[in-house]
């Protein structure tokens, strides 16, 4: 038997899309596997550019964060969570205080 | 990609741009005109330009430092040669057209040379460019009638600015250079640690008193980011008194990631 061989012709999508109800309901468990890269802000400091030009190898900047302070736990640069750091092993972990 | 300066010359600058005008035609015709005498001499400041300065028939000289455009009335510049030899007749046309091209060369290079240029093309005749037909680019034009010759001058703002430089403003502060002003400038940097990747369902579960465990090991160096974003430097977390404290290890080797 012959096969026959044809191009696919595509129908045209209609333009503007017709929008209607979302189909997806927003249920993050849905993303349950995708994987985020979060980020620890520890605290921060307010230098000039001069400063900032001239910093080298074992120049020190002060934080405004006290030592006992909380950090701040963000995904995507937004703030999630914040905690206490703490070490687990070798690695740092963050002990969870403050969380919506 | 070239750009001309809007903006009409100031009076006191339109009048300094006449003085020096009326210097440099001055000796020009001293230099060429046989018997010269001042009172043959008169040097007026065009108004707005008007429709005898788009009469094709200009002579354009071009350097570095700007353009200026001479045109001797409805003649060409043979006209100054019969002028100089007070001859109305067509005898010897070519000489009379080289020594006139001459003599506007001798003009067109004595206002280059005053505004600092080094070197400068021999006027051509040509349509007058923007530059040197709109007063609201700042050409600038006056019209000397030397014995019974009408020359009139335009000049572009460029040209003017060299032969008559802007005063520095007497107004404000004297400027700084960005260099200089943004050296002070305050810089909020952030020191952020990677903690890693976790899956969202473990995100999800999280509640107060758990232990969330990083990838980033205790010897590890963090990042210093600019306002937030782009990390320029790395070091290690330490104290000073009871104060967070960064010890700067090096720099960022690679170019920030515009997306971070």
């Amino acid at each position: 038997m012959t096969e026959v061989v044809a191009p696919i012709e595509l129908e045209e999508a209609p333009m503007p899309s017709v929008s209607g109800d979302p189909l997806i309901k927003r249920n993050l468990a849905l993303l349950g596997h995708v994987n985020v890269k979060l980020e620890v802000l520890l605290g921060s400091s307010e230098i000039s550019v001069d400063r900032l030009f001239s910093l080298g190898k074992g120049d020190c900047l002060a934080l405004d964060a006290d030592l006992d302070a909380l950090v701040t736990l963000q995904l995507d640069g937004k703030p999630v969570a914040r905690g206490h750091l703490v070490a687990v092993g070798e690695c740092f972990g963050l002990k969870i205080a403050e969380i919506l | 990609m070239e750009t001309t300066r809007f903006g009409w010359i100031g009076e006191t600058r339109r009048s300094a741009l006449l003085d020096t005008l009326s210097a440099l035609i001055e000796d020009w015709a001293e230099a060429w005109w046989c018997g010269y005498a001042k009172g043959q001499l008169a040097v007026i400041a065009a108004g707005e330009m008007d429709a005898q300065s788009r009469l094709q028939g200009a002579y354009i000289s071009h350097a570095t430092t700007g353009s200026v455009a001479i045109h001797v009335g409805s003649r060409g510049p043979d006209a100054i040669a019969r002028h100089l030899a007070a001859t109305v007749t067509d005898d010897d046309l070519d000489l009379a057209m080289k020594i006139g091209e001459q003599a506007l060369n001798d003009l067109a290079m004595n206002i280059h040379s005053r505004a600092g240029s080094l070197g400068a093309g021999a006027p051509v005749k040509a349509s007058l460019p923007q530059s040197l037909l709109e007063t609201r680019l700042g050409a600038f034009a006056v019209t000397a009638t030397v014995g019974r010759l009408p020359v009139m001058l335009i000049i572009d703002r460029q040209l003017g600015e060299r032969l008559v430089p802007p005063r520095a403003s007497k107004t404000g502060e004297p400027l700084s250079t960005r260099h200089v002003a943004l050296s002070r400038a305050p810089l909020r940097v952030n020191a952020v640690m990677d903690f890693g990747q976790v899956d969202l369902a473990h995100l999800s579960d999280l509640s107060v008193g758990e232990v969330l465990i990083g990838d980033q090991k205790l010897d590890e160096p963090l990042h210093i980011h600019v306002e937030g974003k782009g990390a320029v430097a790395v070091g290690f977390m330490r104290r000073i008194g009871e104060k967070r404290a960064i010890v700067i290890d090096g720099a960022m080797t690679q170019e920030p990631n515009r997306h971070d």
